[in-house]
């Protein structure tokens, strides 16, 4: 065909050109691509971020009230692009005056938007979703230049998980969330966020504070501030969120003791901290105790099995260590792969790994960034790995210079003593363990510290439902990895991630007290509580040995006593109803309800009896598959119903505990250790095992903190002055003040107290099935 | 030889959630694209395979062959002297000599494929499948595309399916034999890796993933599948086996996945016409429109592209 109009000359004109400047700027010319089949760089990827930061003049305040607030005379903290080191932008360094100037602001937001009804607080936090979706591209450029995350990621799962981490807490706000009426929102909750953690983790808290009436102060890590700061500058436009409701405060971790101080902080959340951190700043605090959010060290434990599709378990392993899941800081990847597929398996994972493309994380195509600012390398512990004579095979790929990469590293032939196993690893960093069965995967993968969620890969369905069911682990996928939404647990650890649960941490139940300033919980405590006569003087804190061998005792027994099913420990706890009946299941009726403690701790009895035969789980549809969402037993659960003025009804919390599969070590005042054997004695001669109950005499102050030595699955801290053990209770996971669940001194508990306690007693086990869709 | 069948599993979701991610991320860009572009059209088998073909379109078809690209366009990727044409022309066994001779015509040493052993459905019997392949090489084909029985994969008779697939290699002769499992009748994942790796046993140089015919064609999650068994197999036998999506491919985006898929699953050097093809009638149109944005800013009219 003959082409008209001249349009055959054109091309060869422009293009001659064209060669030119691409052989002028050493970019390859097409033959040359043609032949390596590179895939060439794509840019652009950075530019909202950067005008973002230009539009600032690379100079950032806090974030307060709505606007930004620059107080003259405040040092500032440098903000390094994470592949490159070159400086992206200052943010101050904030100062206690900064700190009252956002909790006021947020305070008196906080006042507003709590009286705000369910339905308008929806609509808010959709906009500001909508808002967060608009300036997604910004926020992927600002989380790729400052935390090194691969565009791919930030675009790509990160941004649809945490859309949905503020529309799923919408939508319940919209709804009215079914159990939570009556509950009142905290006030100023601030969000500390220390070490590696991500935007979407800051969504995870931000999503179900706001919902439930709170503002928010969030304190970001001072290696990465940027990207909370533009989270908050968004939620101010087009009105998403009220100005004062999200305030954003930079500084070091010196500003974060500051908030001890600051009487207007109800409650505070920490993400990614140390431990130690938690505790320095928890100490003395007037707020309602730490509550952990994201634990340090998120490690994925990967059990692959015989009958597993080798490939993907490989692709997605692979997959999963140059972007590790959003809410869990980098931690490591660990595979426990059966013997007979180690070798296939491994063979497969170093193929993957050489394929890996590790560069700069604004290419759409990059797989591995640079580690982030917040993370330290992972140097040592590979060095440490090499000597130990491990075989570490680490791919050749050609790092970009500067920046902290990391090449992608498999380790192999260590055991789980060394520091590559007993440390979080952070990094595309993996290590391959084989193991003889899928029972002793399970033991190994319950032995490794800092786990965070676990896959099972294996085509056999039962077998892979079974060791699913077997891991000690709050978050579980089938032949996947890294699935995550709010309505199928997205946590992992222990924490609390699934659904509705996620809201109760920033409320008020209705049977505490709203929360203000002089109106700390120990005051109340104080002013509702008879005071309980302690006979004969102070007692002794229990004496260590016996906490140790009943612990022992109950650690025991409580793992087969939470695997009986259902109805088992529900026949139990009604033999144990009838014995203490007196005249048992034929009993004087006509007393029932009336009788006081005895008849209430019957009518518990009963109750969870109830409860525990008809308990399930719910299914959840997420995307790509479904998630069965059930809770399981804590473990062993210590109470210490002492203190200055222990809680009357602490008796009662036990049913629930028992039922619900736990085993317990209960330190009891003077007063109660009477009726606590009582109660223990019925429930034995009904079956329960001897340890799963043990009750020591104790009741002085202090009581938590000795069971806290033992480090039990839950403490309960039922008694008034508990402040002291709260502070030192941060290494139990699950620390419950009860306060007034159950009512007040003969009233019956409230309706939604006895969701709390199931909640309270267990710890939720999701388990992802993908495939079978509609 | 068959103890491996029982260790083959393939988990499907895992499998769509890998192709998915592949799909949306890796892609290629200004310079890359229009080299990647081009390679994907040596790789193409340009196909016709219809009740109406003749020699008129069958000869067109080869002139297309021969031509792929626009020359000028060619000139101004500096591309135009390094032999751009498609990998083979691939026809019904009565078009064949017509093929070869109009490929003769327009001096070119592209090779001419045949479908043969009862295409598309491949139920005929096995004797006439064997005459069929012969009959087809004896025509003039470098290539023979052959066809499977499903039924044979459907009710597990793998040693039937080597057999028969290995005699079809032994009557291919000299020419290379591409073997068609057409996955979107074999029930499962799993079914495509077993069958993929038989085919291979059976000395298949490619394997191909459909006829066109069916009501489901080439799909990622299969051709990914099939592809580690590809790799599988080099790994067990040192013998690296082509592959051959087909079916359904049009677009210049799908062709650039496969092409990313198989340097994804295979690496780099399966991506030559020796090792990769890709099966299309209507593709090669789009590339060339692709190609010609590229070089010239502006979109191609009917009458700026010569026709196949």
């Amino acid at each position: 065909m003959v082409p008209r109009r001249g349009r055959s000359l054109r091309p060869g004109a422009r293009l001659a050109g064209a060669a030119a400047v691409m052989a002028a700027l050493g970019l390859p010319p097409v033959p040359a691509i043609f032949s390596t089949m590179e895939e060439g760089p794509r840019a652009g990827g950075a530019t909202p971020g950067e005008a973002w930061l230009e539009a600032h003049g690379r100079a950032l305040g806090h974030f307060v009230a709505g606007t930004w607030l620059k107080p003259p005379g405040r040092g500032t903290l440098e903000c390094r692009e994470a592949a490159t080191g070159r400086l992206l932008a200052t943010v101050l360094q904030g100062e206690e005056a900064d700190l009252a100037a956002a909790v006021e602001a947020a305070a008196a937001a906080a006042a507003k938007w709590g009286r705000l009804g369910g339905p308008q607080r929806a609509q808010h936090l959709q906009r500001l979703a909508a808002a967060l979706e608009r300036g997604a591209a910004g926020m992927g450029a600002v989380a790729a230049l400052s935390g090194g995350r691969p565009l791919s990621q930030a675009l790509g799962a990160d941004l649809e998980l945490g859309l949905r981490l503020l529309r799923v807490p919408a939508g319940w706000a919209q709804l009215g969330p079914p159990g939570l009426g009556g509950w009142a929102p905290l006030g100023v909750v601030a969000i500390l966020m220390s070490g590696p953690c991500s935007l979407a983790a800051l969504l995870w808290k931000l999503g179900p504070l706001l919902a439930m009436g709170n503002a928010a102060l969030v304190l970001p890590p001072a290696e990465a501030p940027l990207a909370p700061l533009l989270v908050a500058e968004l939620s101010g436009e087009g009105g998403a969120l009220p100005p004062g409701l999200l305030n954003v405060v930079t500084g070091t971790p010196r500003l974060h003791r500051a908030l001890c101080a600051h009487p207007h902080i109800a409650a505070v959340t920490f993400l990614g901290a140390h431990q130690e951190e938690v505790q320095d700043v928890a100490w003395g605090s007037p707020c309602r105790g730490p509550r952990l959010g994201v634990a340090r060290g998120g490690r994925v434990v990967v059990v692959v099995l015989d009958s597993a599709d080798l490939d993907s378990a490989a692709t997605a392993i692979v997959e999963s260590m140059g972007a590790p899941p959003p809410l869990f800081p980098w931690g490591g990847c660990v595979v426990l792969a059966q013997e007979g597929v180690v070798a296939p398996l491994g063979r497969r994972l170093r193929a993957r790994l050489g394929g890996l493309r590790v560069g700069d994380p604004l290419d759409p195509g990059t797989d591995v960034g640079p580690l982030p600012p917040t993370a330290a390398s992972p140097k040592g512990v590979v060095q440490a790995a090499c000597e130990e004579g491990a075989e570490v095979f680490q791919p050749p790929v050609t790092l970009p210079p500067g920046g902290r990469f990391y090449p992608p590293t498999l380790i192999t032939g260590v055991a789980p003593t060394s520091r590559c196993l007993r440390e979080p690893v952070p990094g595309p960093v993996l290590v391959l363990l084989p193991v003889r069965s899928p029972g002793e995967a399970v033991t190994v993968a319950s032995g490794l510290p800092h786990v965070a969620a676990g896959a099972v890969w294996a085509q056999d369905v039962t077998l892979a439902l079974d060791v699913a069911g077997r891991l000690p682990l709050g978050l579980v996928w089938l032949n996947a990895l890294n699935l995550l939404d709010p309505m199928g647990g997205c946590a992992g650890g222990d924490g609390d991630g699934a659904g509705l649960e996620a809201l109760r941490e920033f409320g008020c139940p209705p049977w505490e007290p709203p929360w203000g300033p002089g109106n700390t919980p120990e005051t109340l405590l104080d002013k509702e509580l008879s005071p309980e006569p302690v006979p004969g003087g102070p007692v002794a804190a229990p004496d260590s040995a016996d906490v140790a061998a009943a612990m022992e005792a109950a650690r025991r027994v409580a793992l087969g006593w939470g695997r009986l099913p259902g109805a088992a420990r529900a026949r139990v706890l009604r033999g144990a109803a009838a014995a203490l009946g007196g005249g048992g299941a034929l009993g004087p009726p006509q007393r029932d309800g009336d009788d006081g403690d005895d008849g209430r701790l019957r009518a518990a009895l009963l109750r969870w009896a109830a409860h525990v035969e008809l308990m399930g789980g719910v299914v959840q549809e997420v995307p790509g598959g479904r998630a069965l969402v059930t809770r399981r037993p804590l473990g062993v659960v210590g109470v210490a119903w002492s203190g200055p003025r222990p809680l009357r009804r602490a008796l009662e919390l036990l049913p629930p505990a028992l039922a619900l599969g736990n085993g317990l070590v209960v330190v009891a005042p003077p007063s109660g250790v009477g009726s606590a054997l009582r109660l223990r004695q019925a429930l034995v001669a009904a079956g329960l095992p001897g340890g799963a109950l043990a009750v020591l005499p104790g009741g002085a102050g202090g009581a938590g903190v000795s069971l806290e030595r033992h480090r039990p699955d839950g403490l309960w801290l039922c008694g008034g002055g508990a402040d002291p053990d709260w502070a030192s209770a941060v290494s139990v996971t699950h620390v419950w003040v009860p306060g007034q669940v159950l009512g007040g001194p003969g009233q019956d508990p409230p309706p939604s107290a006895e969701r709390e306690l199931e909640l309270r007693c267990t710890r939720p086990h999701c388990l992802w099935v993908p495939g079978g869709g509609p | 030889e068959l103890g491996w069948m029982s260790k083959v599993h393939v988990n499907r979701p895992a499998v769509v959630r890998h192709t998915e991610r592949i799909k949306k991320w890796r892609t290629v860009k200004g310079h890359w694209q229009a080299a990647w572009l081009l390679k994907a059209v040596t790789c193409i088998d340009l196909t016709t395979l219809s009740g109406d073909d003749t020699p008129s379109n069958v000869h067109r078809l080869c002139f297309k062959a021969k031509h792929p690209i626009r020359e000028d366009l060619l000139k101004a990727l500096d591309m135009h002297d390094k032999g751009i044409t498609v990998g083979a022309v691939c026809v019904y066994p009565t078009r064949v000599i017509d093929a070869v001779n109009a490929l003769k015509a327009a001096g070119c040493n592209i090779p001419v494929a045949s479908v043969a052993a009862g295409f598309p459905a491949g139920q005929t019997p096995l004797e006439t499948k064997l005459a069929e392949i012969k009959l087809a090489v004896e025509y003039g084909a470098r290539e023979i595309d052959i066809v499977i029985s499903r039924s044979l994969v459907l009710t597990g008779q793998w040693e039937g399916l080597y057999e028969e697939i290995r005699q079809c290699r032994e009557a291919c002769g000299e020419a290379h034999m591409k073997t068609i499992l057409a996955t979107g009748e074999l029930g499962s994942l799993a079914n495509v890796y077993k069958a993929s790796m038989i085919a291979m046993m059976a000395g298949s140089d490619f394997i191909k993933t459909s006829t066109g015919k069916e009501v489901e064609n080439a799909t990622f999650p299969v051709g990914v599948v099939m592809m580690r068994a590809i790799r599988e197999f080099y790994w067990q036998t040192g013998n690296k086996v082509g592959f051959k999506p087909a079916g359904g491919i049009r677009t210049a985006k799908e062709a650039i996945t496969w092409l990313m898929l198989v340097k994804e699953e295979l690496g780099v050097e399966w991506l030559t016409p020796e090792l990769f093809r890709l099966g299309a009638s209507s593709l090669l149109e789009d590339i060339e429109k692709q190609i010609f944005y590229h070089v010239t800013g502006s979109y191609a009219l009917k009458h700026d592209l010569a026709m196949a």
